[in-house]
């Protein structure tokens, strides 16, 4: 984001939440990967524990839409804003805040935690969708690939995989083993359920951003078919994790999953 | 098996015990838990072909990087942080991970990847302090690394202007969350240090002791007196023994002044012209009229 775009947002922050916000993001049922359903849900997630109203619109090049090139991401007027802490800034700007009864202290260990889930969460997932080879020849491929016309399918697949590895080989995960991935998951999923010290939500009786983060993963990987599902398995050995996971679905999106 | 181990690092300059990470890391770790270990730094042409710093060697096997080391150390001589509850070792976790993710980035920026840095001190320091070929392959390594980290993390920028904005940015954003977790105790958590202390030191003491030309993003630290004053805690405790004089780079030192002595002259010949022209032109042209010493 550019220095103009970002001050243009400050002083669009006074102005109320419009109407017609979309939040765009990928088909659900038949393209969008681990991921990205991840991270749109959490936004989802976000925007409901607020209170504030918006329509998904799905698009299948949202991906090449979003400003930072990563789903899910909002219209609200005038601004286009990508990806969670960016869009929780915005909506804060407006005055609607989760964490306004959180001490300093709080806040920081609060966004310790969402760089972790984001760091271990996010790139397992994108370590089993784009590097397990089952995984990728059975649902990655044929999902990603599954808007463009043949050739293209097939580039556009490589060209995606080669960023994705790429990314990994940078943040040390390429050179991991599938078991050493499960391990880091594990212990990313002991961490939460620690801190989480059997209360309702991480802070408080009140759910967060992080809260809203956790969900949209956990969600997400409990209830995504995979070809291996072993990263599900890990993740319902942690039943406080769960029921975190069942309270937010039932009291913001008004349905319950068996997980 | 204790007293054959041997740790590779990288040599350190202004106070600082190694110029690397992860080199800080193993050092601090080692100098916590006491492990026996002959430290040699990576000065001559045998440790530069063989080992790549940090990596620690006893016996026969070879461990690099500090997780790994990490690892290894606590097999043999347990665990640095028993005494933390569950709670507080999963914020350890966390605050490690915040560390390692927001904050790995912007050294790796302000070495390598910043020109006016790397060309002015950084590459200079390392290209003095390995020896022959090893520092021409070193720092070109690193550089394509630390522009690979970059890359990937700011896919859509490519102007090095944004992507230092944004590097500014997450420095200011981790650097506040660590302060108020720091708060105003001694260490983060009780009265000793802990593996936390051991990696949020490494990563702010390059930024805290190394003088570079373009410190933008290091001045931000005085912003948070409580992380500086942490750092020196830990100096005056575990690295007394550092030297603070400058090792590699002293010749640039003084060729600096005498830069800005030339400078200085430069400019009285400056003035002295200008002013001679302008008289000289007055008088030329008769806006001056001098006394009849024509």
């Amino acid at each position: 984001m550019v220095l103009v775009d970002r001050i243009q947002i400050e002083l669009g922050a006074q102005e109320p939440w419009p109407k017609d916000v979309k939040l765009f993001q990928p088909y659900e049922v038949e393209q969008i990967l681990l991921p990205d359903n991840a991270n749109c849900l959490a936004v989802q997630a976000f925007l409901k524990m607020c209170n504030l109203d918006f329509q998904v619109e799905p698009r299948a090049n949202a991906e090449a839409m979003s400003p930072s090139g990563k789903v899910p991401f909002i219209k609200a007027g005038a601004f286009v804003i990508s990806e969670l802490e960016p869009i929780v800034q915005f909506i804060n700007n407006k005055g609607i805040t989760l964490t306004d009864k959180l001490d300093p202290e709080m806040k920081s260990d609060m966004r310790a935690y969402m760089s972790l889930v984001h760091n271990v969460m996010e790139v397992a997932e994108l370590y089993i969708c784009w590097c397990d080879k089952e995984t990728y020849n059975e649902v990655t491929s044929v999902r990603y690939g599954s808007i463009y016309p043949w050739p293209l399918n097939h580039i556009q697949n490589r060209v995606k995989r080669a960023s994705v590895i790429k990314k990994l080989k940078v943040l040390g995960w390429y050179q991991k083993s599938m078991s050493e991935v499960f391990e880091e998951v594990e212990n990313c999923c002991q961490a939460l359920t620690d801190r989480l010290e059997g209360k309702d939500f991480f802070f408080g009786d009140k759910p967060t951003e992080l809260d809203a983060l956790v969900f949209g993963h956990l969600f997400t990987i409990l209830t995504t078919p995979l070809p291996n599902s072993h990263i599900a398995n890990t993740v319902r050995n942690y039943p406080v994790l769960i029921n975190l996971v069942q309270r937010i679905e039932k009291d913001y999106f008004k349905r319950e999953t068996k997980h | 098996m204790a007293t054959t181990s041997t740790l590779h690092i990288i040599d350190g300059d202004y106070g600082l015990v190694s110029f690397d990470v992860g080199c800080i890391e193993s050092i601090f770790y080692a100098r916590l838990k006491q492990i026996p270990l002959e430290i040699k730094f990576q000065n001559n042409l045998k440790s530069c072909a063989l080992y790549n710093a940090p990596s620690w060697q006893s016996g026969d096997s070879t461990v690099e990087k500090f997780p790994n080391i990490m690892m290894q150390w606590k097999k043999t001589h347990g665990n640095l942080d028993e005494g933390l509850n569950p709670k507080e070792a999963s914020e350890t976790l966390a605050l490690i991970n915040l560390v390692t993710m927001k904050l790995f980035p912007v050294i790796e920026f302000l070495y390598w990847v910043d020109q006016r840095n790397s060309e002015e001190f950084t590459n200079r320091w390392f290209m003095k302090a390995l020896p022959f070929p090893f520092n021409y392959s070193y720092t070109k390594r690193k550089r394509a690394e630390a522009l690979q980290l970059v890359e990937t993390l700011y896919p859509v920028d490519t102007d090095l202007d944004v992507v230092k904005d944004f590097i500014t940015k997450t420095a200011t954003q981790c650097l506040s969350t660590i302060s108020t977790r720091l708060g105003k105790s001694k260490f983060f958590y009780g009265d000793n240090p802990q593996i936390l202390d051991v990696v949020v030191y490494a990563h702010i003491a390059p930024l805290v002791k190394l003088p570079f030309p373009a410190n933008d993003i290091p001045s931000l630290l005085s912003m948070w007196p409580n992380l500086t004053e942490f750092v020196k805690r830990i100096d005056a405790k575990y690295f007394s023994d550092v030297k603070r004089e400058v090792k590699y780079l002293a010749v640039e030192t003084t060729l600096r002044q005498n830069d800005d002595e030339v400078s200085y002259a430069a400019i009285f010949i400056l003035v002295v012209s200008a002013t001679s022209l302008v008289v000289g032109f007055a008088v030329k042209r008769g806006f001056l009229k001098l006394p009849s010493m024509f």
